[in-house]
């Protein structure tokens, strides 16, 4: 699993401008998590959206008249979810730990497994947005996030002043 | 509307394009030390002109002599480091051509699918005289393979009437061939397209205001693409006339010859710019001879100007600084304005402190930047434009088809940057674009429209 991934590493550093990584690894997981996210969105809501301009009454057959929102929340839980499965992954491959890349999968499964549930939208989105911050606090976690530096974010802080009455 | 053209035009004459990327240079200063080879790569131009004509440039990669960074070298000593500067480029020259091919695609697609004139048939084109009516699937199938033989066979005529033109010096007989397709391309196929534009929308206009308003696009156009201008105004008109070319394309080809001929033409461009006696590879190797710059006309330059910096041993970063950039060097890029910093930014490269730099005394400029024919945007374009109005999936096969050309136009440049010569910039953005829109279209889309109309999510 490591050497295609070294072999890409050397292949960047190749094509870079100053011979070195132009973006770390982390990054570049977070890139992969984007992109995956960002093609996923737009398949699911692309078509949708092109209906929308249309003429139409949603829900007139008796389906859900929430069809456009939940679809929109969906695709935005799902493209969040995409991004930091990605940097679960990426982190799972480089450190060898296996049990990061099942949780992945297991997670991806739990949430598309939920959608059965629609038109039921408590079930899917409610477990889909759990499983969402879930994963936000742990992706959060790994790329060197902790609740300190989230304090001080918030707080608009600089690192290793104290605390100033907003800055 | 006029359904066939009248043969007796002089100026219908097929193109062929050539589709390269080329790597934007100016020509070398003569102390430079070598290593960078000529950067002029001639093109094979030629105007096919649909009806009373359109012309298509042909586009060839040329090869990224200085794509990247050349530090200039004075001394032979620094070669080798020379070489590997030349690999490296980073992703602002991918950017800057998926940029215009992105703009020019959405041009296109919205046409596609607002104007109905253009998804409409009404009748074809005599380079493709075949029809597509026929009652059995094998017939339909034999007369689109019979349109594309014709259609390349034309193509390639062309190329070599180009080839000879060039190599015999009748360079006032390409310029006046190529104004006169691009006077029919700015102002006949504007007003046609404005007409349709205006009467989808309901859209009143009077002569004199029609008048005026193409006379000073197409005027302006003009001067843009054969003069001089702003860079930023003539990279908008390419992209105007690629997609005004590209929805003529999508009009007039019947359904599956246009896709037997975008596979057929990714296969001659291939052959054209790689094999030793291709024509395309034979105008590059002409034009390297004779240190020419490549007509504008053909060519899309997505120019950036790098200035390089005295050596500063002690600096390790690369500064960037726009600086307003008058254009000093001859023939190659006549069409930056002073004031355009966006896309031209200096650079100041400071060599890295691992390399002994004791030579550079002066400052140097040189032009780096990526070229693309203007071929390609209309092929790229045709494809996404016929997947946008033929493809039942809807917006699921434009956009995959639409991904899968960008992504083949990055390894297109991936391989430029390692190859270093004129590539084709067509056959795998072109390989990718079929393989997903009949993909897409086959299997992704109905599984998509069951998962839509259910509302799951994968």
């Amino acid at each position: 699993m490591l050497s295609p991934h070294r072999k890409a590493i050397e292949g960047l550093v190749a094509l870079s401008e100053d011979g070195c990584s132009p973006i770390s690894i982390q990054q570049m997981a977070y890139v992969a998590g984007v992109g995956f996210g960002l093609m996923s969105g737009a398949f699911s809501m692309i078509n949708l959206l092109a209906d929308a301009l249309g003429p139409g009454t949603v829900g007139i057959y008796g389906d859900s008249q929430l069809y456009f929102l939940t679809s929109a929340f969906m695709t935005m839980v799902l493209i969040f979810l995409h991004t930091f499965w990605g940097i679960l992954f990426f982190h799972g491959c480089e450190h060898r730990r296996w049990w990061e890349i099942t949780a992945v999968v297991v997670m991806h499964l739990a949430v598309s497994g939920s959608t059965f549930f629609n038109p039921l939208y408590v079930g899917s989105l409610v477990p889909s947005y759990l499983l969402m911050a879930a994963a936000a606090t742990w992706a959060y976690m790994l790329s060197g996030g902790s609740a300190q530096n989230l304090r001080r974010f918030l707080l608009c802080l600089r690192s290793g002043a104290s605390p100033q009455p907003g800055s | 509307m006029i359904t066939f053209m009248n043969n007796s035009d002089s100026e219908e004459e097929p193109c062929n394009e050539r589709t390269s990327l080329m790597s934007a240079e100016s020509p070398p200063v003569p102390s430079y030390q070598d290593g960078l080879q000529a950067s002029q790569a001639g093109e094979a131009q030629a105007h096919r002109k649909r009806r009373t004509g359109s012309s298509r440039s042909p586009n060839n990669i040329a090869d990224g002599e200085t794509s990247d960074s050349g530090v200039p070298v004075r001394e032979g000593a620094l070669e080798n480091e020379e070489e590997e500067l030349t690999l490296k480029y980073g992703a602002k020259h991918v950017i800057m051509l998926f940029v215009p091919v992105t703009l020019c695609m959405i041009v296109v697609v919205a046409t596609i699918k607002s104007v109905r004139f253009y998804t409409e048939k009404n009748g074809q084109l005599i380079y493709t005289p075949f029809t597509e009516d026929t009652p059995s699937v094998g017939q339909r199938l034999l007369n689109s393979v019979l349109n594309t033989i014709i259609m390349i066979s034309v193509i390639v005529v062309m190329t070599v009437f180009l080839v000879l033109l060039y190599k015999y010096r009748c360079y006032k007989f390409i310029h006046g061939w190529l104004i006169l397709s691009s006077l029919m391309l700015l102002f006949l196929f504007t007003y046609i397209y404005l007409g349709e534009v205006l009467k989808t929308y309901n859209v009143a206009m009077d002569y004199p205001t029609l008048i005026l308003v193409i006379w000073n696009f197409g005027a302006v156009g003009m001067i843009c693409i054969h003069w001089k201008g702003p860079l930023q105004l003539q990279q908008a008109y390419l992209i105007m006339i690629s997609a005004l070319m590209a929805l003529v394309f999508i009009k007039y080809l019947p359904e599956w010859s246009a896709w037997v001929i975008l596979g057929a033409i990714s296969i001659y461009d291939l052959m054209a710019v790689l094999c030793p006696k291709g024509p395309l590879r034979m105008l590059v190797e002409t034009a390297q001879e004779r240190n020419e710059p490549i007509f504008p006309a053909l060519i899309y330059s997505s120019a950036m100007i790098w200035t390089v910096g005295m050596a500063k041993p002690d600096t390790a970063a690369r500064r960037s600084s726009q600086q307003a950039w008058d254009a000093a060097e001859d023939g190659r890029e006549n069409h930056r304005s002073p004031s355009h910093a966006d896309s031209q930014m200096s650079e100041r490269r400071s060599p890295v402190p691992t390399r002994p730099i004791t030579s550079f005394e002066e400052l140097e400029e040189e032009e780096r930047g990526v070229k693309l024919g203007l071929g390609d945007f209309i092929f790229y374009s045709v494809l996404v434009g016929k997947a946008a109005a033929t493809a039942s999936g809807d917006w699921n096969t434009t956009l995959a088809c639409f991904v899968a050309i960008l992504i083949g136009l990055c390894l297109t440049l991936l391989l430029l940057a390692v190859f270093k010569k004129a590539l084709p910039a067509l056959p795998i953005s072109i390989t990718f674009g079929l393989i997903f829109y009949f993909s897409t279209d086959n299997l992704v889309r109905p599984f998509m429209d069951t998962l839509a109309s259910h509302q799951l999510y994968i």
